[in-house]
């Protein structure tokens, strides 16, 4: 009779917990059934929503990956100048030669991009024309030895008649059209007369090649 | 179990929208931290007593409180690094309260012979009376830099009170 009372409650405690198991399971199995089937004018519209997250997780995506590039280029950089601070520092002279040939290679760069970009026929004509003209107004002994203009960039070269000429030629044109848009100047100051070659940037933007340099 | 997979997909694609996006944030961030930006006041800038202008020098850098004559000012960086690190970004902060004339700058940046290698004029805008800073930016193309200097014009007073230069930030 004890044994009968003391096993009764826990039989009906181990139906009870899987009849209430039981109809939670079929309550949120029909909840989820009723989600998941979006009526005819819903499933449009679902889609729609889909493909708009799946393309702003892909742009995500894109850009994290573009950040961490950025950072890992950054770190290897700086892995790579690390060694260089540890190391004796630079002399001037040193410092001077590097400097000369970073600006050669800017230089070399920015001569291959007008070689090789397409030619805006309209805005090169009127540029190298306004070149020309302001030369011939601004530094009237300056000879413009060459000027070519493509569609983002200028190459001028010219020749001064003294060293003179050379120095003040930036603080002369810097204010004038084309050049106040934005001038890179590669001074040869060994050629005897001395000569410039200078690169006018249209829209006052270096080529992404340059800041990679 | 089709309608199922499809709400486990969405909030499987926010969910790692979330993620994407705190960590492209994360990673921006980390790369903000890695630039170093330099300010100068414009209290550096100096004036010619032969031009025109009434130079003014107070807490917003340097005014032109004159009613007829533009102010020419020349300020000259010399704290770059070198060439190492040449700074890829100049910006100079004005305050332009003209609006028929603007505060315009011209970036001359000098090479290891102290001959300018690259300069670039640019300007706050015509017809900008404005409250509040406009910052005019450079960009040099990480050429190398020994120094710069950057000259400015700031026009008379306008109907917004007096135009500045207030200050010139660069950075590696």
């Amino acid at each position: 009779m004890k044994e009968a009372a003391t096993v009764k409650p826990r039989g009906l405690i181990v139906v009870g917990v899987l009849v209430v198991s039981l109809g939670l399971f079929a309550w949120r199995s029909s909840r989820q059934s009723s989600h998941g089937s979006p009526s005819a004018q819903e499933a449009p519209e679902a889609v729609s929503e889909l493909s708009a997250l799946r393309a702003e997780v892909a742009q995500l995506r894109d850009r994290q990956n573009r950040e961490v590039g950025l950072l890992a280029a950054s770190a290897v950089s700086n892995a790579a100048a690390a060694p260089a601070q540890r190391e004796e520092p630079l002399t001037q002279e040193q410092i001077a030669v590097k400097s000369e040939e970073k600006s050669a290679r800017i230089a070399e760069t920015l001569a291959q991009k007008v070689h090789s970009e397409r030619i805006d026929v309209d805005w090169s004509a009127s540029a190298t024309a306004q070149i020309r003209t302001t030369f011939k107004t601004t530094l009237p002994g300056t000879e413009v030895m060459d000027a070519q203009c493509a569609s983002t960039l200028c190459r001028i070269v010219v020749r001064h008649p003294e060293k003179g000429d050379q120095d003040e030629m930036a603080h002369k044109l810097a204010r004038q059209e084309p050049f106040a848009q934005g001038t890179f100047f590669r001074y040869d100051r060994q050629s005897d007369p001395p000569k410039t070659t200078l690169f006018v940037l249209r829209d006052g933007q270096f080529p992404p090649e340059v800041s990679n340099l | 179990m089709k309608p199922l997979h499809r709400v486990y997909s969405k909030k499987t694609i926010l969910a790692a929208a979330a993620v994407a996006l705190a960590l492209a944030v994360g990673a921006h961030e980390a790369h903000a931290v890695a630039t170093n930006f330099w300010a100068v006041s414009g209290t550096i800038c100096n004036t010619n007593p032969l031009t025109t202008g009434t130079p003014v020098y107070n807490a917003n850098g340097i005014a032109n409180n004159s009613s007829v004559g533009t102010l020419p000012v020349s300020c000259g960086i010399t704290t770059i690094q070198g060439p190492s690190l040449p700074p890829v970004n100049f910006t100079v902060k004005v305050y332009d309260r003209n609006s028929n004339d603007q505060v315009n700058c011209t970036l001359y940046t000098n090479d290891s012979f102290g001959g300018a290698n690259f300069t670039q004029t640019r300007g706050s805008g015509i017809a900008t009376n404005q409250p509040n800073p406009y910052s005019i930016t450079y960009t040099t193309g990480g050429i190398p830099t020994y120094g710069a200097d950057v000259e400015c014009t700031i026009p008379v007073i306008g109907s917004g009170g007096v135009s500045h230069v207030a200050g010139i930030f660069y950075g590696m």
